[in-house]
């Protein structure tokens, strides 16, 4: 009876509780009116180059629901910007890599991505070119007749070839017209449907790049390979079932609704991506901030975070504008995927990205003082990150993935600093944080020597592991220990310009290295972090080094302090010539304690245990608490420091700006005798207090 | 008498169990503080980010975590042995009220009922293990937020049942070895209900003292030890007036002044 009363009461107690705790779902504001222009101002924008504007589109698709299936008619106009004809063009069909267990993404993969599988036949989806042709140009506006072209798959089929009728001259454009037919698979790897939840991406051929050479840049969909493509406009009009909201990249331009279809009509520019999203139970969101229009689109169960991810959304923006240049667009388009779609989520495309929901702690969660950084609002973050590092800055993500990944992951973590500070932290419990540095440290515990920064996207095999704590993680950790070296304000400054630079093109590695270089200088003196310890004049930093071992080496940084000796002082007893030549005195060594001892002095020995070479910056607390500082190159294995009186404890990288090294415990040594060495106490403690507690459970 | 002045005229016990308490867990984190020390070996941590100096302590040396698993599992095997072992005498002392029983004859009824509490004991934890398999598959369908709190419940519950039972035993009005005995703990929880929803108050309150020691030690950084085991000290005294109200019921009047 008691026990039911109990259980009752305590039952009424817990769902008041999560009713309580259910945060509620905010009203919709008004709708902020869509832009009439794809992009800013020019004085916004900046300068566009010519030779950036690639391919102009025009795609009318339509979605039938319920055979999962987009009938898609394109038409494109792609100009050779290159410095030879071209009579062949390479396309990629992304979606094929869903077509069938031995594409080469799903050989990789084995039908799962990110912790979601593909699960049944549904999964299945694919891009059929029904008709590819090329229309003449008559000159004077005027349109010829159409000249089927030749195509074929290549061996995977995530690749096609167009063989066409006449070379394209340097200079000189061709109209193609395409129809295809895209199968959407049940979402698991970013694309595809779930229920009646659409994200429709790389969902129409796309051709590769042309380099200026002549040499097509086309790659094999793979696990890791993500994409690679050229800018241009797009005006695509989307023909869906009337009750469908949906989000598309660009501004949208036109609706016509028509018994229960409807025709959205989108555009976008400067962009070399077009995807969308199309659900009938979604909610919309907007704001605007900085002349952006905000647009969120979510299913009432997750919409109680919207504000944390606007939030997120105005702190990137006001953080990278600033750093990399003006967002160049009217508008970003945020979609959140239902939890039966969470394979969509965490992916970005130009104006438009989806987002991953905020963690809500649960009762104990909550207890424990948990509080967090790394679920939705990292997420929206990172992603939007994206429309620079990849968006603007096209870089090839096939070839170098580590240049928008990996450089975008960084930006992220200048976000944060900006919004709440130096390395910030990213999980709390209670009094305990872990900071985006430990993050970026523990993401080194297995992985660190495994694979090297810049390598292409296949070089990272699923079977090894390690991808994005090397492209995305340690990136970051290479870049915020170069930023902490050179100083915050010259690196910043550097990047900037690369930003600035390489807007609306396609940067390689070797391109950022060089800014960087050019930037910075070859080398840089560094400097400690003391404000009273003056720099170190002969310790610097050659950047090119820094950046070949940091990129292109498993070499990882770890330092320690080998030995700290405090002893006394040798004096002058004992027998020595005199100007004579006479050997004089003989007296016997002084005591310590004696009066007249030459006192201590102390020997520190430092050790460069990993292959790293980089300048270290050594704190030294003497016996009377008097502190100093200063750089140690790190060239030699080790290095000797020797002291006229007792030394206390030395600290290696006392201000933590090696982000490189994870092995930290070592950098710390305290002179022999007792000393509590920080980390036996506490968890000692902890240990102690849960036995106790056990104790008491199971007792009376 | 009350059963607070019961348990307040115990207080030497009360004392002695917590100290035995403590001395238990300190013996089981000496083994963590130890082996911490020695890996640390003349080096201090360099900064104050305890939970990355525990992530890459315990990734380089990850028989930590065993270790710690063992300690933690250790105390709840001795705790549950030792208190089987020292409840009869426990539930003597508390009857017998003040002044305290000569220790010959407290010895000796110990030693007439030690094997009726173990047995009791014993199927109360097969009633528990039924309950949790039982349980588990109710819970599992529910939200976490709701199945946690009917998992408490249940846990008071049985914690009541077996003060019941020993109680019972002690007092001689039945035998342990009885699959019965154990049932009737869990019947007195209907039949006295007052009785019952007093004692479920003062286990949760031993819970609430000690869960809340552990959040506020582990929120800060292992920081409020001394806050744990006045906790801890709390808490045992409240298990103990627990058991001197579960034995007021069946308590033969006061040999001492009331």
């Amino acid at each position: 009876m008691i026990a039911a009363r109990l259980v009752v009461a305590s039952t009424l107690g817990s769902a008041t509780l999560a009713i309580a705790c259910s945060p509620p779902i905010p009203t919709p504001p008004p709708v902020v009116a869509e832009p009439t222009a794809a992009l800013r101002p020019p004085d916004v924008v900046g300068p566009i180059p010519v030779a950036s504007r690639v391919l102009d589109w025009s795609i009318q698709a339509r979605l039938d629901e319920a055979a999962h299936r987009i009938d898609g008619h394109a038409r494109v106009r792609w100009r050779n910007t290159s410095r030879v004809a071209v009579t062949r063009m390479p396309f990629h069909l992304y979606m094929n890599a869903f077509r069938a267990e031995d594409t080469a993404w799903m050989r990789e993969s084995r039908g799962s991505h990110r912790g979601h599988e593909a699960r049944d036949r549904g999964a299945w989806g694919y891009i059929d070119v029904t008709k590819l042709a090329r229309r003449r140009d008559l000159g004077a506006g005027r349109e010829g007749d159409v000249v089927a072209l030749a195509w074929h798959e290549a061996e995977d089929p995530s690749l096609m070839e167009v063989v066409l009728d006449e070379p394209v001259a340097p200079g000189a454009s061709i109209d193609l017209e395409i129809d295809f037919v895209t199968k959407l698979p049940e979402v698991f790897a970013r694309t595809g449907r779930a229920e009646r939840f659409h994200m429709v991406a790389q969902w129409y051929p796309k051709p590769g790049v042309l380099h200026d050479d002549g040499t097509w840049r086309a790659h094999v969909f793979t696990y890791h390979s993500e994409f690679y493509a050229d800018f241009g406009d797009y005006e695509v009009e989307l023909d869906v079932p009337g009750d469908m909201l949906v989000g598309a990249t660009g501004i949208q331009t036109d609706v016509v609704e028509d018994a229960d279809r409807k025709r959205v009509t989108y555009r976008a520019e400067m962009v070399h991506d077009f995807a969308w999203a199309a659900d009938p139970g979604f909610l919309e969101y907007t704001a605007q901030h900085d002349g952006i229009k905000i647009r969120q689109l979510v299913l009432p169960e997750l919409a109680a975070t919207m504000g944390a991810h606007e939030q997120a959304q105005i702190a990137a923006l006001d953080s990278m504008q600033p750093r990399f240049g003006s967002y160049p667009w009217t508008t970003i388009t945020i979609i959140h995927p239902p939890e039966s779609a969470g394979g969509a989520g965490g992916m970005e495309y130009p104006t438009l990205f989806t987002t991953s929901p905020v963690y809500q702690p649960g009762v104990p969660a909550r207890i424990i003082g948990l509080r967090e950084r790394v679920s939705g609002v990292f997420t929206t973050v990172h992603e939007f990150g994206h429309q620079y590092f990849q968006g603007i800055l096209a870089s090839d993500e096939h070839a170098q993935p580590w240049v928008d990944e990996g450089m975008n992951t960084f930006s992220n973590a200048l976000v944060l600093e900006d919004r709440h500070g130096a390395d910030a932290w990213l999980v709390r419990v209670g009094d305990l944080s872990l900071h985006t540095s430990d993050f970026v440290r523990m993401s080194q515990f297995d992985t660190a020597s495994l694979q090297i920064i810049d390598g292409d996207a296949d070089a990272f095999s699923p079977v090894i592991g390690g991808y994005g704590s090397t492209v995305y993680r340690k990136t970051v950790g290479v870049m915020m220990t170069l930023r902490n070296l050179v100083g915050a304000a010259a690196f910043d400054a550097a990047l900037r310009d690369y930003a600035i630079a390489w807007r609306f093109r396609h940067p390689t590695g070797a391109e950022l290295e060089a800014a960087l270089r050019d930037g910075l200088g070859d080398t840089v003196v560094v400097a400690t972090s003391s404000a009273t310890d003056a720099a170190t004049a002969d310790v610097k930093l050659d950047v090119a080094e820094f950046l070949e071992q940091g990129l292109r080496t498993t070499r990882i940084i770890d330092f320690r302090v080998h030995s700290i000796v405090n002893r006394r002082a040798q004096g002058h007893a004992g027998w020595h010539r005199n100007e004579a030549g006479v050997l004089v005195g003989g007296d016997p060594p002084l005591a310590e304690d004696a009066e007249g001892a030459p006192g201590s002095e102390a020997v520190v020995v430092l050790h460069r245990a990993g292959d790293f070479v980089v300048p270290v910056e050594v704190e030294i607390v003497f016996d009377d608490d008097t502190v100093t500082h200063r750089m140690w190159s790190g060239r030699q294995r080790t290095q000797t420091l020797q002291f006229d009186r007792s030394v206390a404890r030395v600290r290696l990288d006392p201000a933590g700006h090696l982000w490189l090294e994870h092995r930290r415990l070592d950098n710390h040594r305290v002179a022999p005798g007792a000393y509590d060495d920080g980390l036996s106490q506490p968890v000692g403690d902890v240990v102690e207090g849960a036995a106790l507690a056990v104790l008491v459970g199971v007792g009376p | 008498m009350n059963a607070l002045r019961r348990a307040s005229a115990a207080w030497r016990w009360v004392l002695c169990i917590w100290l035995g308490e403590v001395v238990i867990a300190t013996f089981g984190a000496y083994g963590i503080r130890s082996h911490i020390a020695t890996a640390m070996d003349g080096l201090a941590m360099p900064d104050d980010r305890l939970l990355y100096a525990v992530a890459e302590h315990t990734h380089a040396h990850p028989e930590l975590v065993v270790a710690m698993v063992v300690t933690l599992a250790t105390s709840a095997l001795l705790g549950f042995v030792v208190w089987i072992v020292l409840a009869p005498l426990v539930l003597l002392r508390l009857r017998a009220g003040a002044p305290a029983p000569a220790v010959a004859s407290l010895g000796s009824a110990w030693l007439g009922s030690i094997g009726g509490i173990i047995a009791t004991s014993a199927w109360h934890l097969g009633l528990r293990v039924a309950l949790v398999l039982g349980l588990a598959a109710v819970l599992g369908t529910l939200p976490p937020s709701i199945a946690v709190w009917i998992a408490f419940a249940v846990v008071l519950a049985a914690t009541c049942a077996l003060d019941f039972s020993r109680v019972a035993v002690v007092t001689g009005t039945a035998r342990g070895g009885s699959p019965r005995t154990a049932l009737d703990g869990f019947a007195a929880l209907g039949r006295q209900p007052r009785r019952a929803a007093a004692m479920a108050g003062l286990a949760a309150g031993q819970w609430l003292l000690v869960v809340g020691g552990l959040v506020l030690l582990v929120r800060t950084g292992g920081e409020s030890l001394a806050l744990m085991r006045a906790c801890a000290a709390a808490a045992t005294f409240l298990g103990v007036f627990r058991l001197a109200v579960a034995i007021d019921a069946d308590a033969p009047p006061s040999r001492g002044p009331a």
